[in-house]
């Protein structure tokens, strides 16, 4: 095991007992390389043959404000495995305002939780404070990795092999890009979505495999909404309009309060994936917030959706943890009761069906990618630690007989978010 | 199924591999990373064979647009 080591960024971060700065949560700093992985218990299976990207939270500066765990700057972990053997390396997203924090020797943005007025510098997201991270997703297509934020950012670049930054994506639009873009390896098209606080509050859009912005059009909205993930069949792409979002009376002094709104409905807007506003076919569900689908794809007269329906979308605080009591059960699967569960929208009725398929607190949920689009038995789903936004094990729901399989890590370990590599 | 651990016991971190017909037997294999990660949210796998083929793909574009 060979390790290259990189010069080090400028960090100004103490040290903290901050839940999400400290134990699993503790950010890395160093970036490094390592030519082949010292393999400690069994052995790699000879014909995995790809790369594993992982993006995750490392913030290299004293927060401004309150530390909010999604608030962190972006650094990809990569794992290539090819012949039985495993490579390794890791690097920040250089995103412009990482480069700018960098300049600055110290943290110019201030977070999700931090009142207005706190960035000393324009922010970003459709919040519009925020610094542009590209910490919450990870994808690859048409050979190039881009990491994309939540709150809508520009897509960053990355080549997938060697982890260098490639800057922002020329087609990402002004509204910026949401994390959960969704890629059609058969049409090599990449369909993602935007939202934003101003009319028509989201918009939908298709990247062909040369990387031009193909399609761009309006999905309107009653007003801003909290729009988290897209999924997409053969045909239809998925977007959705769900009752969790911010006050509009407290919008209107710059305060970002997301809070559930009683008696309004889950809307989902199936558009034709190359099609036009006035071509979407709205569906109503019951209420709920989502934050992941795991897959969806067209069965005759119906379009079916599976992901995770949260009971209890806007959750109690957790008393005992004082200022952080909101953040740490809004990122709690056990406080916002998120479980399996699939609609069937009919195309012919205009009805929506809905049922739960396991009982099980889960969520950021894989399936074989040989199955995107078709209907997939399996879905492994991961479990939570209670309280805590940490994977401590596994669920492989098998969908048509409501068998359940299980994983649990042992105390203290935890896991990643785990693609499933198809044979 | 592809992984990676972070081993709070230990201050370390593994890539873990486990057999997704089969979790519950646990990792069938594990190599150890040269540090611990932190955690964060989501990530992705890509095959080499598709990272080949969208290389070919754009060396066609290329072409394409020198001719």
């Amino acid at each position: 095991m060979q390790i290259t080591r990189h010069p080090p960024v400028k960090t100004s971060l103490k040290p903290s007992n901050h839940p999400y700065l400290s134990g699993a949560w503790t950010p890395v700093h160093e970036e490094v390389d390592v030519d082949e992985l010292e393999v400690i218990e069994g052995a790699i299976p000879a014909d995995i043959d790809g790369i594993y990207l992982r993006n995750t939270e490392n913030p290299v500066h004293q927060p401004l404000g309150r530390h909010h765990p999604f608030d962190g700057d972006a650094m990809i972990h990569q794992v290539s495995i090819s012949g039985g053997k495993a490579s390794y390396r890791n690097r920040f997203v250089r995103t412009a305002c990482f480069e700018a924090e960098q300049i600055a020797g110290e943290g110019l943005w201030g977070g999700l939780m931090d009142p207005d007025g706190t960035s000393r510098r324009p922010g970003f997201g459709a919040h519009g404070g925020l610094k542009d991270t590209g910490s919450t997703d990870i994808i690859v297509h048409a050979g190039v990795a881009y990491a994309t934020l939540y709150q809508c950012g520009e897509a960053w670049q990355i080549d997938p092999v060697t982890l260098n930054n490639l800057g922002k994506a020329s087609w990402g639009p002004l509204d910026g890009v949401s994390a959960h873009p969704k890629v059609d390896e058969e049409t090599g098209e990449l369909m993602f979505f935007n939202y934003s606080k101003h009319a028509p509050y989201m918009h939908y859009g298709v990247v062909d495999r040369a990387g031009n912005l193909a399609h761009y059009v309006p999905i309107p909205l009653p007003g801003p909404r909290l729009p988290h993930d897209m999924a997409i069949t053969k045909n239809w792409s998925i977007l959705n309009d769900m009752p969790l979002f911010w006050d509009a009376r407290l919008l209107e002094r710059n305060i970002h309060a997301a809070r559930i709104h009683d008696g309004v409905p889950t809307r989902f807007a199936l558009i034709p994936r190359h099609g036009q506003p006035e071509d979407i076919r709205w569906f109503e569900a019951s209420p709920t917030y989502v934050l992941h689908w795991t897959n969806a794809w067209e069965d005759g007269d119906e379009v079916i959706l599976e992901g995770y329906f949260q009971d209890k979308p806007m959750p109690d605080p957790i008393e005992e943890a004082g200022e952080y009591s909101h953040m740490m059960a809004y990122v709690d699967e056990h406080s916002f009761q998120c479980r399996f569960h699939r609609w069937r929208f009919n195309l012919k009725t205009g009805k929506t069906r809905e049922e739960r398929l396991s009982d099980r607190i889960v969520e950021f949920g894989m399936i074989n990618p040989d199955f995107l689009m078709k209907r997939n038995r399996y879905t492994w789903s991961t479990t939570s630690k209670p309280g805590w936004f940490l994977f401590n094990g596994y669920v492989r729901h098998d969908t048509q007989t409501g068998e359940e399989q299980v994983y649990e890590l042992p105390e203290g370990v935890f896991a990643s978010e785990s693609p499933i590599v198809p044979r | 199924m592809v992984t990676f651990l972070i081993d709070e016991n230990t201050g370390t971190s593994q890539l873990a591999i486990l057999d997704a017909s089969d979790i519950a037997k646990g990792p069938i294999a594990r190599a150890a990373l040269p540090h611990k990660i932190s955690s964060g949210v989501h990530s992705t796998w890509v095959e080499h064979d598709q990272l080949r083929a969208d290389l070919a793909f754009k060396r066609g574009e290329l072409d394409r647009v020198v001719a």
